[in-house]
């Protein structure tokens, strides 16, 4: 049997009031966006907890986009900002652990902005196509 | 705030069984005298290879509990949470402990203002075990007839009890043994927090002239330590004198050259410097996987806060494949704002994971790249839980 | 807070350890510390020790007499009564050597000979049995871990340390580390890749280590001996050592085996566990006296043990805590917690290792019946026995040799086990599993081909059937044969001989209307 083009997974979580509606956007301009993405849906970014993005990490994603409004926009005051402080944190820990930076992404994104998503989703496939697999990848024998 | 003294026990016994000046001692004896504290926890000798917390409010058992025990490298931070929250409690506090203590009162377990931290400076702790062996392979001793244990001047002194009933001191330096594998645990060789700038005094014996032994130099933080202090010299249990100026030097310059040979041991012993980064993952999978859950790291860390409704355990699913398990993840990750690198986790975990090396890796990084470090001020909140950035933006935009 | 020092009863390790109490309130509260300078395990322990606190805090047992609660000296004089009146073939003594010290150990001994009885197990009597009498070293002593840290080639015969027995994982990877090459023989791979070498052996297909032969020279061999132990695989392992330049160190997963069999003397006229019940069931046995054991705890298939034991005319039961059998005992009389005990324990090393409690209550209630010995007198008869001068936990006292013998080429052929399709259940044993009261694991493992086979998803459960018996638990999927599963905790599966069992598995289905809006 041929080979078959190993595809990424990427698991995006998206606020609801802005990335989530961007990436919707996408959708409705009829933009290309690489199947290779699987949403989560969360009210805010700021329900992001780190966990989140690890057990992602752990279950195989290839990699895990973070996103949420632009700094200032969020619907929750500042949780954003939270936001962006636990991301500092997972980028450390990312590094450090061995796995490449890129599998970890942080993008603000606004409702209007379908544009950004799609090229985020298209950036951030073909890198991840170019590292391979997450070694944290666990695939059973048939 | 800081003033420097020279003080001892006026009680001869107390002197005598003292590490230095038994100032320590005399302090809190006389802070339960006087009602100035409900409660005192001490380490108890059972032997100079076994020390045993005991937490009392009887000034006689403090009195026992005088002197230095070396191999015993517990940490009193649980202790108090767990059993004193509530009491006005004095304590002699290694830098660890006391490290350890303000993580706790930033995380609201405890009320810093019920807690009189009376510092020790440190050198270091060795391991029990490995001390009976060093004993045994370098001193040429039975590691049972030893009795008394030192460190000064670079050297660990033994002293053991012979046949006839004499007593015999053997030193031998720290550098060789260490030199050997042997001598101070690793947590403790690159510990570079060597004065517990954090606790409320800070008592040691760098700094006291030589051939003014028996005298404990003592470094006054904050208005606390004054406090008790002053309660000690007020009811009659401690004489002080001013620090000399060449006491102060010598004391800062030993401090220095100990945190310089702290750094180096660091990159001694750290093996995963060398590795690449799928060596570094590699290495830390390897190590992680071994681990079998029993919960014994969390339970004795003296940053840790939850109770049995942690994170780390209710996101762990032992059903789970994963390469690493989410409880090590999440120690880690949660630790790395706040690990003060005291080595407990590694000291109890039953597949000898090298807990020390991990934690430090992670944490040391960040806390660089924070610009913070955890167990000195409780006016800094962890920077995890922050909700503004604690670094600058120039950082954060590379 | 008082910390006292003390030994964890898991295992036959017998990990040194800290209880500290305080009083919360009213209620006595307790936590478990570490002792870093403990010889053993240098204060480190398994889940089962970090937790013993739980093991603790079980129901305490009361003194009763026919269900009624009565003074203790009332319950010891009925007891002592009732037994006299009994001929000795019909009564039998059983401890599992969990948490009895030797100097109870060797009161209880003394206290059956006065009634002139021979049966008393301490759980393993039966593999002395048709062995040569050089071999028996194998069954009575272990070995000290620095031999299995300065071994250079380390066999695991079965025994995953990392769950079997936690604490002797870090001496095996320890060895690893100073160049020991480490093979397994097992129905499965270790998970955590421990070893450099795997030789996978099928269920049907123990006699093909024999083949395996060669594996074995010069090597140490690490296995494990239970009241469940197949004795054709016994029979194999004391073979494997004899025709190879091999040692034996056979873990055990009571605390104080070791002690049983030494300052306990070994009479080969004693029954076993097995006989014992069986002897019950024939209505041979009609008394039986438990010593500090929890019989329906240990065995499985625990009704069995159950409906056996209602036979009896009389059960007495000593212990500090409520068994599943104390409600049907006719006598109960309680002693004291183990952590409260003055005495000593013998631990797999050789080792003898003081309790470090005060209370002699559980030796006095033998004593009274018997002898009515003191603490030292008895003590002095331990020490004698093991040629003891003083007591230091860092001292091997109990030394074993190494001698040689002849065996014959044993058959394993376990009929049970041949034919049909379904699963091969394993139970893996470790401390939850021999001590009731604790929760352990709630799931088992099985091979990813199950779980595609039965079509399950992440949280689902599995239901595993033995004709009427049924077991239900969550699944993980590990590297196993297809046909495995492997289990860390008691189910109602009853294994055949050697801790396997023939079962059928299915996909849990939703049952209750509510779960099935949930599905
Ligand atoms: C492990 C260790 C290393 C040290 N290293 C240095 C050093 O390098 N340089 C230096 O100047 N001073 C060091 N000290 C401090 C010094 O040994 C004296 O404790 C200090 O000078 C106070 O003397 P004292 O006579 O007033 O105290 P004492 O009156 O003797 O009172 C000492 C108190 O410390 C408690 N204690 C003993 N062992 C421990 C322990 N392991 N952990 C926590 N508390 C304990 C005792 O219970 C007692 O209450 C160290 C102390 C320790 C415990
Ligand atoms: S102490 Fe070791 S084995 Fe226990 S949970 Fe921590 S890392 Fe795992
Ligand atoms: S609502 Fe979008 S980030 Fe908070």
């Amino acid at each position: 049997m041929a080979e078959e083009e190993w595809e990424p997974k990427i698991l995006a979580f998206c606020c609801n009031w802005c990335s989530y509606a961007g990436a919707d956007a996408a959708g409705m301009e009829r933009r290309q966006v690489p199947p290779t993405i699987r949403v989560i849906r969360v009210m805010c970014s700021g329900r992001i907890d780190p966990a989140f993005v690890l057990m992602g990490l752990l279950e195989g994603a290839d990699a895990v986009l973070v996103t949420g409004c632009h700094i200032g926009d969020c619907h929750y005051v500042n949780a954003n900002n939270k936001t962006r402080n636990r991301y500092e944190f997972l980028k450390e820990f990312v590094d450090e652990l061995g796995l490449e930076p890129d599998r970890l992404w942080l993008r603000w994104i606004s409702a209007s902005e379908g544009a950004l998503f799609a090229d985020m989703v298209r950036e951030v496939t073909e890198k991840i196509k170019k590292i391979g697999p997450s070694p944290l990848r666990r695939d059973w024998k048939k | 705030m800081s003033r420097c003294y020279l003080a001892w026990a006026k009680d001869e016994r107390i002197r005598e069984k003292g590490a230095d000046g038994g100032f320590v001692t005399a302090t809190l004896v006389s802070a339960l005298e006087t009602g100035f504290i409900d409660i005192a926890l001490v380490v108890a000798k059972k032997s100079v290879y076994e020390g045993i917390p005991v937490l009392t409010s009887n000034p006689e058992v403090v009195k026992e509990c005088a002197g230095s025990l070396h191999g015993a490298p517990i940490n009193l931070t649980k202790y108090v949470v767990e059993y004193a929250a509530e009491k006005r409690i004095g304590l002699p506090t290694k830098p660890c402990d006391a490290r350890g203590i303000i993580e706790q009162a930033k995380r609201r377990q405890v009320n810093l203002d019920n807690i009189f931290m009376i510092g020790l400076n440190c050198g270091g702790t060795l391991h029990p075990l490995r001390m009976r062996e060093m004993a045994a392979d370098f001193y040429g001793l039975d590691p049972d007839s030893v009795v008394k244990e030192e460190i000064k001047e670079g050297k660990i002194f033994l002293v053991s009890k012979e046949a006839g009933g004499k007593e015999k001191e053997t030193a031998i330096k720290i550098d060789e043994l260490e030199q050997k594998g042997y001598g101070r645990r690793d947590a403790c060789k690159s510990c570079v927090t060597k004065i517990p700038t954090s606790s409320d005094l800070a008592c040691g014996n760098w700094g006291v002239p030589k051939g003014e032994e028996k005298k404990t130099f003592v470094e006054v933080l904050t208005a606390k330590g004054e406090a008790i202090l002053k309660n000690a010299i007020d009811s009659g249990y401690v004489c002080i004198e001013e620090a000399p100026g060449e006491g102060i030097e010598m004391r800062r310059k030993i401090e220095a050259g100990m945190q310089k040979l702290a750094e180096s041991w660091k990159e001694r012993i750290d093996e995963v410097n060398a590795l690449s980064r799928s060596g570094r993952f590699d290495f830390y999978v390897d190590a992680l996987k071994n681990c079998i859950h029993c919960g014994a790291c969390k339970e004795v860390c003296p940053v840790c806060a939850c109770e049995k409704e942690a994170k780390c355990l209710d996101m762990n699913d032992e059903r789970d494949s994963y390469a690493i398990s989410m409880y090590n993840v999440l120690r880690i990750f949660h630790l790395m704002d706040s690990c003060i690198h005291c080595g407990q986790c590694e000291d109890v975990c039953p597949v000898d994971i090298p807990l020390t090396l991990i934690q430090r890796r992670f944490s040391e990084r960040m806390q660089r790249h924070l610009g913070y470090t955890p167990g000195m001020s409780v006016d800094e909140k962890p920077p995890l839980y922050e909700t503004e950035l604690r670094w600058n933006a120039e950082s954060m935009m590379k | 807070m008082k910390v006292i020092s003390s030994i964890c009863p898991g295992c036959s390790i017998g990990c040194g350890l800290y209880l500290a109490e305080s009083k919360d309130g009213e209620a006595n509260k307790m936590r478990v510390l570490h002792r870093k300078n403990a010889a053993v395990n240098e204060g480190k322990l398994c889940k089962f020790g970090t937790q013993l606190h739980t093991y603790y805090e079980r129901e305490a047992l009361n003194d009763t007499v026919d269900g009624s609660e009565v003074e203790q000296k009332e319950a010891i004089k009925e007891a002592k009564g009732r037994l006299k009146g009994m001929k000795p073939d019909e009564l039998a003594f059983v401890a599992l050597p969990g948490t009895v010290t030797n100097e109870e150990i060797v009161s209880l001994v003394a206290l059956a000979s006065e009634f002139g009885c021979e049966n008393i197990s301490f759980g393993l009597e039966r593999f002395f049995r048709g062995i040569p009498e050089e071999a028996r070293y194998i069954i009575e002593k272990g070995l000290p871990f620095s031999e299995v840290e300065k071994a250079s080639r380390i066999i695991l015969l079965f025994v995953d340390p990392f769950v079997h027995y936690p604490l002797l994982a870090r001496r095996v990877l320890k060895a690893k580390k100073k160049g020991a090459k480490v093979v397994e023989v097992s129905f499965a791979k270790n998970e955590r890749g421990i070893a450099d070498e795997t030789v996978l052996v099928e269920p049907v297909g123990l006699e093909r280590i024999k083949e395996k032969k060669d594996l074995f020279e010069d090597s140490l061999i690490i296995g494990e001996l239970t009241p469940y132990t197949d004795l054709q695989f016994f029979e194999l392992m004391l073979w494997l050592n004899a025709s190879t330049s091999s040692r034996l160190f056979l873990l055990k997963p009571f605390l104080n085996s070791t002690g049983a069999f030494l300052p306990g003397g070994n009479s080969k006229r004693r029954k076993d566990l097995f006989e014992i019940i069986d002897g019950i069931e024939r209505g041979e046995i009609k008394a039986l006296y438990l010593l500090e054991t929890d019989l329906a705890g240990a065995m499985l298939g625990d009704e069995r043990v159950t409906k056996t034991v209602s036979k009896l005319d009389l059960l007495i039961e000593q212990n500090a805590f409520r068994t599943p059998l104390s409600s049907t005992a006719d006598i109960t009389i309680s002693s004291e917690p183990f952590f409260m005990k003055r005495g000593t324990i013998v631990n797999i090393e050789g080792r003898v290792l003081e309790v470090g409690g005060q209370s002699e209550k559980g030796l006095q209630i033998t004593e009274s019946m018997g002898k009515g010995r003191t603490y030292e007198e008895v003590h002095e008869e331990v020490k004698r026995k093991l040629g003891l001068a003083e007591i230091s936990e860092f001292e091997l006292a109990v030394k074993r040799k190494e001698r040689s013998f002849e065996m014959a080429e044993p058959k394993v052929e376990i009929e049970e086990r041949k034919g049909g399709e379904g699963y091969f259940l394993w139970y893996k044993t470790n401390p939850f599993f021999w001590n009731n009261g604790i929760q352990s694991k709630n799931f088992v493992e099985i091979s990813p081909a199950a779980m595609r086979k039965l079509g399950l998803f992440r949280g689902d459960e599995v239901v595993i059937v033995q004709g009427e018996r049924k077991g239900r638990m969550g699944f993980k999927i590990s590297e196993l044969p297809d046909y495995l599963i492997l289990s860390e905790s008691k189910m109602s599966i009853k294994p055949f001989e050697g801790l396997i069992a023939k079962v059928e598995m299915r996909r849990r289905d939703c049952e209750t209307t509510q779960e099935k809006i949930n599905c």
